[in-house]
């Protein structure tokens, strides 16, 4: 029996990441900064390491549709052949790198079988894109060469550290934010030691009845009749509105309308 | 039958404002030349427009020179982009020229509007929209989908690049180089 050069490459990588493992845990996911963020099927990097090709499907459900790549992260060794298979499901799709790199299968096909793929030699983590439904969440990337170390300090994440103006700010806000709650702690205090207050029946009955609501009845001072009503001053306004409705309409029409770019056949 | 002379008065203005109206949209059509979307760009296969077996200008969507006073603007909306208009390839057309958009869609209904004009037209799959407008000022100009088309309908957009005349021979007459 052979031992293929694949095989010894995966063995001798194997054992390179046990040998890093005393630092960073082997099951560490890579730190892709965000990449990941607004990719509903990502559930983590699936490990496809030891393979000659790794299949991703284009196209699979996802992301409110069918806007998703399946599996989105993986880790592959170096010279693996990464095989994405379009599904034709959810409209074209390509596959583009991320910026400068080295994936791009042009201009977005649907055809369900269409594939693309690409061997990875570098090492490296390789973000991609559908073009167009890269604001979907249309996202993944390729990991080649097992996890990587995380960035610079992006272990912190977690713990929340506040600095003095931060506390200072922070507790303004809880002050104010439970400051109702002291205000009427203070008011029920201020309640209790108030001697008994007399009530509105107490003081209906020292100031007699109630007064009667409601404005006398006043007799009109000039009465006008039928055939005297003037409505010049009616028909002014509405003249005036004709005027206003003329305006706006030639200003709408001949001006916002026919000034633009018109569609003349 | 008794009627005030106000009211007549007001019987008469708003006749008058109705047939204002009317003759209005009269002059827009035989005066300005101002025309609706028809159905003149006729029909075509949109399975045949996704995978570009056409066999015609939507196979390779772009602009095509047909004389010198009219250009022919092929595009293509699918979810969700324009092509060519939307990312990097934005449309680029000659000012004061013919223009005629022939616009289909790979999947489902989109729109095509450009944004300040009255240019505006929805994108029917197994349908070309046809519109003919002229560009008289140079400037970038919006191109948006509005018909709701799916999930990033939201960012389905583009431009349109009008230069000026004699600058466009100049920049077609490179590209060809």
């Amino acid at each position: 029996m052979t031992v293929g050069r694949r095989q010894f490459l995966t063995a001798t990588a194997g054992a390179a990441a046990l040998g890093v493992a005393g630092t960073a845990s082997a099951q560490s996911e890579p730190d892709y900064g965000g990449w990941f963020d607004d990719v509903s099927n990502y559930d983590g990097t699936v490990d496809r390491r030891g393979q000659d090709t790794v299949e991703i499907a284009v196209g699979a459900e996802g992301n409110d549709g069918n806007y998703a790549f399946d599996p989105p992260a993986v880790t592959v060794n170096p010279g693996t052949e990464v095989v994405w298979t379009w599904t034709g499901a959810g409209s074209g799709h390509n596959v583009v790198s991320d910026g400068d790199g080295p994936l791009d299968s042009g201009s977005p096909v649907s055809e369900s079988g269409t594939t693309y793929s690409h061997t990875f030699e570098e090492y490296g983590v390789y973000n991609y894109v559908c073009t167009p439904h890269e604001s979907l969440g249309m996202k993944g990337a390729v990991v080649v060469g097992g996890p990587l170390q995380g960035g610079a300090g992006g272990e912190g994440g977690a713990d929340i550290e506040l600095s003095g103006p931060g506390w200072l700010l922070g507790g303004s806000v809880l002050v104010a934010f439970f400051s109702p709650l002291l205000f009427a702690a203070v008011m029920r205090r201020r309640y209790r030691e108030r001697p008994p207050q007399p009530t509105d029946s107490d003081l209906e009955l020292a100031s007699g009845p109630r007064p009667v609501e409601g404005a006398p009845e006043v007799e009109p001072a000039v009465e006008v009749g039928h055939d005297e009503f003037d409505p010049w001053g009616t028909a002014s306004l509405v003249a005036a509105y004709f005027v206003l409705i003329a305006l706006l309409w030639v200003f709408m029409y001949f001006v916002e309308f026919l000034g633009r770019v018109s569609v003349i056949g | 039958m008794q009627v005030h002379n106000f009211e007549k008065l007001w019987f008469g203005a708003a006749l008058l404002l109705i047939v204002g109206f009317i003759a209005t949209v009269a002059y827009g059509t035989v005066g300005a030349g101002v025309q609706m979307v028809d159905d003149s760009g006729g029909q075509i296969d949109s399975q045949a427009v996704q995978q570009g077996s056409t066999g015609t200008g939507f196979d390779d969507p772009g602009v095509v020179k047909q004389s010198d006073d009219h250009y022919v603007v092929y595009v293509v909306a699918q979810q969700f982009q324009f092509a060519p208009g939307s990312g990097d390839t934005p449309i680029r057309i000659p000012a004061d020229t013919r223009i005629t958009f022939r616009v289909t869609s790979a999947d489902v209904v989109h729109g095509f509007s450009i944004v300040e004009t009255n240019v505006n037209t929805m994108v029917i799959p197994g349908q070309v929209s046809e519109v003919t407008a002229r560009f008289d000022d140079p400037g970038t100009y919006g191109l948006v989908c509005h018909e709701y088309c799916g999930a990033a309908h939201h960012e389905m957009g583009g431009s349109i690049e009008v230069v000026p005349r004699a600058d466009y021979e100049h920049n077609a007459t490179e590209v060809q180089n």
